[in-house]
């Protein structure tokens, strides 16, 4: 983790490292295993990251899906560069210029809802401010996450002549590849089948788990979906207007009357008109569970999804619609897999 | 000529496979298990029939509207969009306040029903009639409003059983207490939950414990539920003697007598 003084010329080899410079290798670590686990979170679902960047109006140059990935390159090197010891200002200035930017994102998202400028309200609007956590909280966290180990990463960079070549080439070279895998990885990822990896919804989770919201406000899905914590349920997570729902309807009613198979619900971050509009149009036989968007974001990378939960555990996920209703949209003579 | 003839057989077999595609019109068989929601008002010509009653069958699916102002009750069948005037004397009510569809209860084709921003119009009889969304119950109400503003309350009320020894403490307890339940008519989480409170309620009958319920618009720009900080429905605030003992938010929900007994126990005041 420390960096190589015999691999990077111009290093003091074996002369003591002061103090300091130890304080500002093991923040730089800090900094970077943060920036690290941060890039994960968002390159196994870079469209939600896509979405935030959306929400922030930050795509007024390039799409928000191209923002997304350049984001994440310059997060993962930077990140990478400062795990690996690299502590030059091509480095430190960046990532300053990093951490300014996401504080200004959280506080600014702070000071909107503070204001009543920005609506965290869930769908259906039952929960008002339900939010994973909340602004104020981001920006601390984010606060106390970021700004210490960059300043002491900064502080304890060491004097200019014990600091070796600008650009160390092992380690930037380490950088710039796994950089390049990285984004390569996140450009690829929706089409990978990680969404157990990259989502909360996962087999052996229980569905009293999964919750939203923090504290005694929080909400979770068997609160949601009264009834889901016991029995036999096939749970499909889609929007309302989806061609694919739409054309498994025939399937899903037929599992839903089915009275040896599982309960059939259909969650979904609706209005109130496009579940009228659904109901008269499609004319489910199974329940439509409205669910706030705050507790079902967490649960899917892309929608339709499906899951099946036995006595409130969730056994098995499928990302799109479940195998029988995928059948039904196939026709009746079509083998599947 | 013999060309013409095939033609014609071509012709009259399509139009025979035709006919065979269109959905039947009028169900035969009877359709039991209708049941009675507050979703929704209906409009007849611009008025709104008061008396009338709305009823949705989960398992066809479809929808029954007996109006007191137009002569014939109405069958709406999502899908395949239709309108159907029904003979009212095949519409059986039962005593759990369902009601079922005799055999051949379907009078004549209407037309069919369209969707307007969340209105489901169409036209019956010659007259005008909208499905519009239930307006919310606002301000404070009583138990008694709730049941008759949304029946599906009633329903969801009757099947939840309350534990045995939640409401057993709930029974012994000797001060005045209130709770207002702050809620939403038009919130689907409300549905599943506050029925569950209304149970409770209906159970304890002469009890110390006073229960108010008070209607909240769907934007939360209500004065008092600003000045209580409410963010979310449904929500309880227990008043013991008139003082804020706790809240029921959330999660508290899934059993409300429960969550409800921790509050006014000596350990769950203390910690609050």
């Amino acid at each position: 983790m420390t960096p190589d003084s015999t691999i990077d010329s111009g290093s003091l080899g074996d002369s003591p490292r002061p103090r300091l410079w130890w304080v500002g290798t093991i923040a730089g670590v800090v900094l970077g295993i943060v920036l690290l686990v941060a890039v994960w979170a968002k390159a196994v679902d870079p469209a939600s990251f896509a979405e935030q960047i959306r929400t922030e109006k930050l795509d007024f140059l390039l799409s928000a899906q191209a923002i997304a990935l350049l984001a994440l390159a310059l997060e993962t090197g930077l990140g990478l560069a400062l795990l690996l010891g690299v502590r030059r200002k091509w480095v430190l200035l960046p990532a300053a210029l990093l951490v300014a930017f996401f504080l200004f994102l959280t506080g600014r998202s702070w000071w909107l809802s503070a204001h009543g400028l920005r609506d965290a309200a869930a769908s259906c609007g039952c929960f008002g401010n339900l939010v994973q956590r909340t602004p104020a909280e981001a920006f601390w966290q984010d606060l106390l996450l970021l700004v210490p180990p960059l300043l002491l990463a900064f502080v304890g960079r060491g004097r200019p002549g014990e600091r070796g070549p600008l650009f160390p080439p092992v380690r930037t070279a380490v950088v710039v590849l796994s950089t390049l895998a990285v984004t390569l990885f996140a450009w690829k990822a929706p089409e990978l089948p990680l969404d157990n990896v990259a989502t909360r919804l996962r087999p052996g989770v229980r569905v009293s788990d999964l919750c939203a919201g923090s504290g005694r406000e929080s909400i979770c899905l068997n609160g949601v979906a009264r009834g889901l914590a016991e029995g036999d349920n096939l749970v499909v997570m889609a929007n309302l207007d989806d061609p694919a729902l739409n054309a498994s309807m025939d399937a899903l009613n037929a599992a839903a009357r089915n009275p040896d198979g599982p309960k059939v619900w259909l969650l979904s971050a609706a209005t109130p008109e496009q579940v009228t509009t659904f109901n008269f149009m499609m004319g489910p036989v199974f329940k439509l569970v409205e669910t706030p968007p705050e507790l079902m974001r967490p649960l899917y990378r892309r929608l339709p999804r499906a899951f099946r939960v036995k006595d409130g555990k969730v056994t098995e996920t499928w990302s799109g619609l479940p195998p029988l209703s995928q059948r039904a949209a196939a026709g009746p003579n079509t083998p599947t897999s | 000529m013999i060309h013409t003839r095939s033609s014609l057989r071509r012709a009259v077999t399509a139009l025979l496979l035709a006919a065979a595609a269109v959905p039947a019109a009028r169900p035969a068989a009877a359709q039991t298990g209708f049941k009675r929601i507050g979703d929704y008002v209906l409009m007849v010509n611009g008025k709104e029939d008061k008396g009338a009653e709305i009823y949705q069958n989960d398992s066809v699916p479809a929808y029954l509207i007996l109006p007191t102002v137009l002569p014939s009750p109405v069958l709406l069948t999502p899908r395949a969009g239709t309108v159907q005037t029904v003979n009212l004397m095949k519409v059986a009510k039962q005593q759990n306040g369902t009601a079922d569809l005799l055999p051949n209860a379907t009078v004549a084709q209407q037309g069919t029903f369209k969707i307007q921003d969340g209105k489901v119009m169409f036209s019956s009889e010659g007259k005008q009639v909208a499905m519009s969304p239930n307006p919310p119950l606002l301000g404070l109400k009583k138990s008694a409003d709730l049941k008759a503003h949304s029946p599906e309350y009633v329903r969801t009320a009757q099947t939840y059983t309350p534990n045995a020894a939640a409401m057993q403490a709930l029974k012994k307890v000797g001060q005045p207490v209130t709770v207002r339940t702050f809620f939403g008519s038009w919130c689907p989480h409300c549905k599943e939950h506050v029925p569950l409170l209304l149970k409770v309620e209906d159970q304890l009958g002469a009890s110390k414990i006073h229960f108010e319920y008070y209607g909240m618009p769907r934007d939360f720009k209500d004065p008092e539920a600003q000045r209580l900080k409410i963010t979310g429905v449904p929500t309880a605030i227990v008043y013991v003697n008139g003082r804020q003992v706790g809240r029921m938010e959330a999660q508290e929900w899934v059993a409300p007598e429960v969550s409800l007994s921790k509050l006014l126990s000596p350990a769950g005041k203390s910690g609050k």
